[in-house]
């Protein structure tokens, strides 16, 4: 063994602190997200980074003027394996169903551990500019969506302010200060 | 050191006779010891008394080592017992360590082994310490990074008496591999995450509204209706209640959409995401790891550089090659430096003294110590939380000679400042 | 409990092969550790029943690298005592020791004994002397039982596997001339009357046919020619409601594979052109059973009903799609593979009629199996073992070794067994072990050297003086090890053997054709066709 160890080069100092690669990945993340109007961040416990949701108000489209909040879950196989992404609220919305799935390519098959937090919330905000009828979470949105666009809009701006949309009652997501609807950088 | 042998034949013939292969091999080393000393006095920790573990314990038994630790958290399932060896029926839901234990020392008397039924995060760094090498043959990734970042932090702690060889081995189906890592001279585990195979992920849309493969009713089950029926319990792959739910749940979902296909070992296999193991690969994977141990220890014949690929998916294929080191390696790969500054320095001033110095040229350095938080640039809550600390003295904030991780736009990886107080 | 504990397996190899696997009877011969860690992998996923053949008695050595020999075991029968180890692992396999020595066996006229070797699914040598190997190798191949035989030398091992024949029974949608239930089933859609929702889940295949339809190509009992595949993915690209749509781009990538006349595989012609197609019984060995379903599978080729194309196999592979679309098309290749089927099955009927054997004589699950694998059928030719360790059949084959970086190795091992017959001793094994004192490098060197040299005349001997060298260290390290066993080798190598004999057994996957050298120091494998 001692023949082994001989061949260690010792040029650099190394670390020596445990902490573990996943808490060095989200603060790496974390403290390098962009600057961005649309996008904040809550902790519910400041001391544990791997749980914090994303406020998002979208700067345009078909949900603008809403607030929308995604819980997210950092577990100790980041970046190995994708955070859990929840939307918080009940929404209507063709690619979230009313249990808070998302569909996401991002979120499951296409995550690889190159992405990051950003790459998320960049594909949230995508999510709301150009929802994706065809890839369906909620059918019936995603139905009214092809075959009714104005309807579709309405119920939308229904489903926000907290009204009902086909006999079901949806969360009041509406911005407290609607963000400014310039669009993102 | 009387070099008389009984025994001519086995691995006696390998400690005693020229090593053709190896430069320099010599019967007795600089610390004045024999490669028969070597191997009687390692002491060698098995992770995981599964399918490989079964075979790890026994091909160490029998190649001579005498003092073996086996730890596993796990209990013995009917299923176990077409590849777990050590185990028959009536040791169902005993511990597996102490059972495979057990078996090698009534198989074997003159081995000490000695078992552990514990988690391996429950052990102390101590424990580890105390080891020659470790062989692991684990089934979940997750053990495999825990145990890789514990060892190579060990191994800059305390250099030498740190310095721990992993052996790993993984099986799925007829393909296996085995690799030797050595802790800071070649690639640990986390420099090639990438060659374990990633867990197959089905679009969640086509889970809700378009199954068309059996695993997507069955993925169905498990993702989205555990999720809503039992919100705040986690489906245990284990656990055959659980699976027995998500048979039945997926089952009347597959006749809904007409899928045949459903059954228990399936519905076990895309919850827990495996490849089934089968007795014949975890022996060749099991045999190449302890093989490749006896080589490291005694020095024998030169060891595995560093990574072996199996498969007998067509014909015999075994190939060995060197897998490089990743300089950004979050575990591996983290660069380090050191600071003196006087105690009474602020956070800022730390800071500062980051950016400026011609050795770091940092940007925007976010800093933390453990669990703790010194200081983060973004997001805006965190910055908001944590800007009181960039007025107060480091003195305040930690001990002198604690390493801080900190990471920065300009790293691709994180960087470990220690900082010592000078006067 | 037999259920729960083999669905893993059965994850693997089905349970056509699980079923296989429990039929089979597996005769050994040797009990060292290599034929003990061979079984074990046999054993535990539930092999039918193993025979082990050896007159060996347990020595200390045994007791120090066989796991299936107790401590207390020395001068006990070793077949016995590993036959007992064994079968606890498994109380559904019956294993039974015949405590005689293998080269008495061989050379015996009783038909029992004949019939041990001759009537078993499988053969395994561990570590037989070659003259035991060819003797084998010949009784195998009269009664076409695949043997494989294995052997260790300290780190190295060898591993041959030596069949009369095997045939590897491991999908076509017919795009191009649809067969009428397809064809009416996609005539009836009409893209025209599909939202853009539904049409982005039409499933590919419907979608080339459509456009092969579209374009008059369908029906043709040519090739499309590469204009015309051109003209279809353009013709493609514009039915998709948008740009991006999967399955379109699914069906633009699939024209060169699916866009093509049928035509059955060579490796299946040349099974049906094989003389034992035509006259299964001409044969006269026993009565094999897949030489009838190749006999009766080529009256079905040559029937109206079949037009020449072989049965459809019926699995179609995972495409984006909805539910509805995807199991409606799955449900026509199935019924389609079905009728194939039954057509099949009264060519085997008639097949076994003519030969005056029983209707059940090979069981409908196995011609279900067979017929579903047809367009998979191969057959590997292997050369027999005893070929290549007396004659010269080596010499056409030799450059395979060099090309496969394993002459020397190989070349070692033979020359080891020469150097035996010459010195009655291994190299690097003194006189007599009882005596033996401290061992001599000088004596391995003496040892080496002359192995050395035996080698390189060896590889003069098959015409490769020019192309291959013994490496030096390699014959010091075989010298070294005096043939011993190390328990790792013997285990990995066991590992091998076991899972090639499952795959000869269980007729899936492919097995290696025909020679293996594991080398332990540089944890690598060589293989060479022989």
């Amino acid at each position: 063994m001692l023949k082994i160890w001989a061949q260690r080069k010792d040029d650099a100092q190394k670390n020596k602190s445990v902490v573990p690669p996943y808490r060095i990945r989200l603060q790496k993340d974390l403290s390098e997200l962009a600057d961005d109007p649309t996008t904040r961040l809550e902790f519910a416990n400041t001391s544990d980074q791997t749980k914090f949701t994303v406020v998002y108000q979208p700067p345009g489209g078909l949900y603008h003027g809403g607030e929308f909040k995604f819980s997210f879950e950092v577990s100790e196989e980041y970046p190995h394996k994708p955070p859990k992404v929840l939307c918080v609220q009940k929404i209507y919305h063709p690619n979230i169903d009313t249990d808070g799935h998302v569909c996401l390519n991002v979120l499951r098959e296409d995550w690889k551990p190159v992405l990051s937090i950003q790459s998320i919330i960049f594909g949230l905000h995508l999510l709301f500019m150009a929802p994706n009828p065809e890839d369906p979470l909620n059918n019936d949105a995603a139905q009214n969506m092809i075959n009714d666009p104005t309807g579709f809009k309405m119920n939308v701006t229904t489903s926000m302010r907290g009204g009902n949309v086909m006999n079901a009652k949806y969360e009041c997501v509406l911005a407290p200060t609607p963000a400014h609807s310039k669009g993102r950088r | 050191m009387a070099l008389s042998f009984k025994c001519d034949t086995g691995i006696s013939r390998y400690l005693q006779l020229k090593a053709p292969h190896v430069e320099g091999f010599s019967l007795v080393n600089d610390e004045n010891e024999t490669p028969r000393d070597l191997l009687a006095k390692a002491k060698v920790l098995v992770i995981g008394a599964g399918g490989l573990g079964c075979e790890i314990l026994k091909n160490l038994a029998m190649s001579g080592f005498n003092d073996i630790h086996v730890i596993d958290m796990d209990t013995i399932d009917l299923s176990n017992l077409n590849r777990q060896f050590l185990f028959r029926k009536d040791d169902v839901s005993k511990p597996k360590a102490e059972v495979a234990a057990a078996f090698i020392r009534r198989r074997s008397p003159h081995v000490s082994i000695t078992s552990h039924f514990k988690r391996i995060q429950e052990m102390p760094e101590e424990f580890y310490l105390d080891f020659t090498l470790i062989i692991c043959g684990l089934d979940s990734i997750e053990a495999r990074r825990w145990i890789n970042a514990l060892v190579c932090g060990m191994v800059e702690e305390h250099g030498f008496k740190g310095f721990k060889p992993i052996i790993d081995g993984g099986t799925e189906g007829l393909r296996g591999n085995a690799r030797v890592i050595l802790p800071s001279i070649n690639a640990c585990l986390d420099c090639g995450l990438d060659l374990y195979s990633k867990k197959v992920t089905y679009p969640i849309c086509t889970i809700a509204n378009t199954p068309r493969l059996p695993e997507h009713c069955i993925e169905w089950a498990s993702v989205l209706e555990w999720a809503r029926i039992f919100p705040d319990k986690k489906l245990d792959g284990d656990d055959p209640d659980h699976i027995n739910w998500v048979v039945e749940k997926a089952a009347a979902r597959a006749a809904d959409f007409n899928i045949p296909g459903i059954n228990y070992s399936l519905a076990q296999g895309v919850v827990k995401n495996i490849i089934p193991a089968i007795a014949s690969t975890n022996a060749i994977v099991a045999a190449a790891c302890t093989n490749e141990a006896l080589k490291v220890v005694t020095t024998c014949n030169p060891y595995l550089d560093n990574y072996m690929f199996y498969s007998g998916l067509e014909g015999v294929y075994m190939f060995s090659f060197p897998y490089a080191r990743n300089p950004d390696c979050l575990v591996c790969g983290k660069k380090a430096g050191s600071l003196s500054l006087s105690a009474n320095t602020t956070l800022e001033d730390l800071i500062t003294a980051l950016r400026e110095s011609p050795v770091f040229q940092l940007r925007a350095p976010t800093l933390s110590l453990g669990q703790t938080n010194l200081y983060f640039q973004k997001p805006k809550e965190l910055e908001e939380l944590t800007r009181p600390n960039l007025a107060k003295s480091i003195g305040e904030l930690f001990e002198s000679g604690s390493t801080l991780t900190v990471t920065d736009p300009t790293l691709t990886t994180s960087l470990s400042v220690t900082v010592t107080f000078c006067s | 409990m037999g259920l729960v504990l083999i669905d893993n397996n059965c994850r693997l190899w089905q349970e056509s092969g699980q079923t296989a696997l429990e039929n089979a009877r597996v005769c050994v011969l040797g009990s060292t550790a290599l034929a003990a860690e061979t079984l074990k992998n046999l054993v535990l996923p539930g092999i039918g029943e193993f025979v082990v053949v050896d007159d060996g008695v347990v020595g200390e050595q045994d007791t120090l690298t066989n796991f299936f020999v107790q401590v207390g075991d020395q001068g006990k029968l070793r077949a016995e005592c590993i036959v007992q180890g064994l079968s606890e692992l498994n109380p559904d396999v019956k294993g039974s020791a015949v405590t005689r020595s293998p080269a008495e066996l061989l050379a015996s006229t009783d038909p029992a004994d004949i019939q041990l070797v001759a009537s078993a699914t499988l053969v395994l040598a561990c570590g037989q002397p070659e003259s035991v190997v060819c003797a084998l190798s010949r009784r195998c191949w009269q009664a076409n039982v695949p043997l494989v035989a294995a052997d260790v030398a300290g780190f190295y091992a060898r591993v041959r596997t030596s069949i009369p024949e095997h045939a590897d029974t491991p999908s076509d949608l017919r795009l191009l001339t649809p067969f009428p239930a397809l064809r009416n089933y996609i005539d009836e859609i009409d893209f025209g009357v599909l939202d853009s929702t539904d049409l982005a889940h039409v499933p590919y295949p419907v979608i080339i046919v459509k456009a092969l339809k579209a374009l008059s190509l369908d029906g043709s009992a040519a090739a499309p020619t590469i204009q015309q595949k051109r003209a279809l993915r353009d013709l493609i690209g514009t039915m998709a409601p948008s740009p991006d749509e999967e399955n379109f781009a699914q069906a633009v990538d699939a024209v060169t594979q699916h866009c093509k006349p049928y035509s059955t595989p060579d490796a299946v012609d040349q099974i049906l052109n094989d003389p034992a197609a035509a006259a299964p019984l001409a044969a006269d060995t026993k009565v094999d059973r897949f030489w009838l379903l190749a006999s009766a599978l080529r009256t079905y080729m040559l029937s109206d009903y079949s037009q020449g194309m072989l049965p459809l196999n019926g699995s179609i592979p995972d495409m984006k799609a909805d539910t509805k679309g995807y199991v409606a098309l799955q449900r026509i290749y199935k019924q389609k593979a079905a009728e194939d089927a039954a057509q099949f099955a009264t060519h085997v009927a008639r097949e076994l009629t003519e030969a005056g054997l029983p209707a059940d004589f090979i069981s409908s699950d196995e011609v279900a199996v067979f017929c579903r694998n047809a367009c998979n059928l191969r057959l590997l030719r292997f050369t027999p073992l005893h070929d290549e360790l007396e004659g010269d059949s080596l010499c056409s084959t030799a450059k395979s070794l060099v090309a496969a970086e394993v002459a020397s190795h190989y070349a070692l091992f033979r020359a080891s067994a020469r150097f035996e017959a010459t010195h009655g001793r291994y190299p690097g094994v003194t006189a007599s072990p009882s005596d033996a004192e401290m061992l001599d490098d000088e004596v391995v060197a003496n040892d080496a050297a002359e192995l050395f040299g035996i080698a390189n005349s060896l590889l003069a001997e098959w015409g490769l003086a020019s192309d291959a060298k013994v490496d030096e260290d390699l014959a010091m390290e075989f010298a070294r090890s005096g043939r011993c066993e190390l328990h790792n080798i013997s285990s990995m190598t066991g590992g091998i053997v076991s899972q090639e004999a499952i795959k000869l057994i269980t007729h899936q996957y492919v097995p290696e054709n025909s020679l293996c050298v594991v080398d332990g120091v540089k944890a690598k494998s060589y293989v060479a066709k022989i």
